[in-house]
């Protein structure tokens, strides 16, 4: 029974230390709607953190899908760790908190556990190590006494940062968080923040796709800014300017000069979050 | 009290209908607690009505002999999960729609078949509404068999049964096979679907699979008690629908699924006039 069971573990791809952690080339994705990511490449080193932020339908989302081997790129590459993304257990999706169904009957450890099932393989429950990991990464997030709540009864968050434990009890390398500000309050905001430094410690590669600009440039080192072709990569001051946001919006922003740069005074696109249809 | 409980046994036929009734009571429950979750109940009375071509191609080469109805019924309901998956995987058109076109057309090209034949009435009655006292010997043994593989697997993928309806998107950073896995639940549906054909009928069976899951739902919080909860409610139903059908005379299949749907409507009400006096209380 067991030898049956290991059948149904995915090995897990070996981690080369000269590979990139993220490596995509000449990315391309059409849908039958029209083409939402053009011709891509870029790098991430280990514990990079990277703001991707552009207009809706930029091809944020699906850039993450295509780097968490959500979907196949029309032409192209995607390597994470020197391999496919499909080889690889250790990548982390942290879905936008309206794409799954509250009402389902279930705890927050039972959520957080579900992180562990790609490694546990088929016919196995998971045991006193499984536990472990999974208070463990309760702990990180801070929600080590919410564990028995009902996922119903959770903030905004609170349903956050339950995910992003689930990607730590998973063993994520690279975490993808799709939009995790939106909507929630500016101590909820700081909370992912502080989430965001004690993954950095860990050397855990991170990307988020966030809609505001000035907390994206406030908050990281890196941004990559996207409208189906990458406009720019790199620090904020580089990748921010006048001429790269107008080329990336449309002139759907209201910008000011400042010594530093371009600011946004206000973003009249996105006002409230991500429409995808 | 003992005697009335015990009188029913005295029959072979009873024996055999009370056996199957809880074994399809325990399957239907544990398929539906994956069915309410997802929110398949259009997709399980779909599936139900699909096989019912299967089952009159059966009846028209059996010359009305029953045996065989059973596998011709299993044949028709896997063909029609897979094609009815496949189908809503690539839809152009919204999958509801999809799903109710093939309902409705293989419903009637049923109709067609089983019209052919003379007095086909009693017997199309049978298929839609069960008759769970003409569950013979044979029929029970298929029952045991497909129950156990159904629970069986079931057991052996609860967790990613789970995972992928709760999530698909980290069933597959997780890399299983979600697409796979649903396929399967799929399947696991079909087959529950013919092993209570016979029990409730094409026309109820609907019921069996989300009835009493959706009043576990409301009463549990954790799913292994959901799916606990489910099944002890239709297995009661099942038993106690006998009961009362044997009593009052009334069809089985109908009293299985007014008692499953009473308890519903009990646990709902209690539920509400809680929510009431505790919201006038605050």
């Amino acid at each position: 029974m067991k030898r049956l069971a290991q059948l149904f573990i995915r090995r897990h791809s070996p981690h080369p230390d000269d590979a990139s952690v993220v490596q995509v080339k000449n990315l391309t994705v059409r849908y039958d709607s029209g083409i939402a990511l053009k011709d891509i490449s870029f790098s991430l080193e280990s514990g990079a953190q990277v703001a991707v932020v552009g207009p809706n339908g930029a091809g944020k989302s699906t850039l993450f899908e295509a780097i968490a081997g959500l979907l196949k790129p029309s032409s192209g590459e995607v390597h994470v760790y020197g391999g496919t993304p499909s080889g690889h257990v250790c990548i982390g999706y942290v879905p936008q908190r309206n794409r799954v169904d509250w009402g389902f009957p279930l705890s927050v450890n039972d959520v957080v556990m579900m992180g562990r099932y790609g490694r546990l393989g088929a016919f196995r429950r998971p045991g006193a190590l499984d536990r472990k990991i999974v208070q463990k990464a309760l702990a990180l997030v801070n929600m080590e006494d919410l564990g028995k709540r009902n996922i119903n009864q959770l903030s905004g968050g609170q349903q956050q940062r339950m995910f992003i434990a689930r990607s730590l009890a998973q063993e994520a390398e690279v975490i993808l968080m799709d939009e995790p500000l939106t909507g929630l309050d500016q101590a909820a905001q700081n909370d992912i923040f502080l989430i965001l430094d004690k993954l950095k410690e860990q050397n855990v590669t991170v990307m988020v796709s966030l809609h505001d600009l000035n907390t994206a440039s406030s908050y990281f080192q890196s941004i990559m800014l996207l409208n189906t072709n990458l406009m720019g990569f790199g620090p904020p001051a580089e990748v921010l300017t006048h001429q790269n946001l107008t080329r990336a919006y449309h002139g759907h922003l209201h910008l000011v000069e400042t010594e530093s740069g371009a600011m946004v005074v206000s973003d009249t696109h996105c006002d409230h979050g991500e429409h995808h249809v | 009290m003992t005697e009335l409980l015990l009188e029913p046994f005295r029959y072979e036929f009873m024996v055999r209908g009370m056996i199957a009734a809880v074994l399809v009571g325990f399957v239907c429950a544990t398929v539906g607690t994956y069915v309410v979750l997802k929110g398949m109940a259009f997709y399980g009375t779909a599936l139900a009505h699909t096989i019912l071509p299967g089952v009159a191609v059966g009846y028209m080469v059996g010359g009305g002999e029953r045996r065989h109805l059973f596998w011709w019924g299993m044949i028709a309901a896997l063909a029609s999960a897979i094609s009815i998956g496949a189908i809503s995987q690539k839809a152009k058109i919204k999958e509801d729609t999809a799903i109710g076109i093939i309902f409705a057309g293989m419903f009637a090209l049923g109709i067609a078949i089983i019209s052919t034949v003379r007095n086909y009435s009693v017997d199309l009655t049978h298929f839609l509404f069960g008759d769970i006292l003409g569950v013979s010997n044979y029929d029970l043994v298929l029952i045991v068999v497909f129950s156990s593989v159904i629970l069986f697997t079931v057991f052996l993928f609860y967790k990613e049964f789970l995972v992928v309806i709760f999530d698909p998107v980290l069933a597959t950073t997780l890399r299983i096979p979600a697409k796979l896995i649903e396929y399967l639940l799929f399947i696991l549906i079909a087959m529950a679907i013919v092993v209570s054909l016979q029990t409730v009928g094409i026309a109820l069976m609907v019921a069996m699979l989300v009835t009493p899951s959706a009043t576990a739902y409301l009463l549990a919080k954790r799913f292994s008690r959901m799916m606990a909860i489910s099944i002890l409610i239709a297995v009661v139903s099942g038993v106690l629908g006998l009961y009362i059908s044997y009593y009052v005379q009334i069809s089985s299949g109908a009293a299985i699924v007014l008692v499953a749907t009473a308890s519903f409507l009990v646990v709902w009400s209690v539920r509400m006039i809680t929510a009431f006096v505790i919201r006038q209380a605050g």
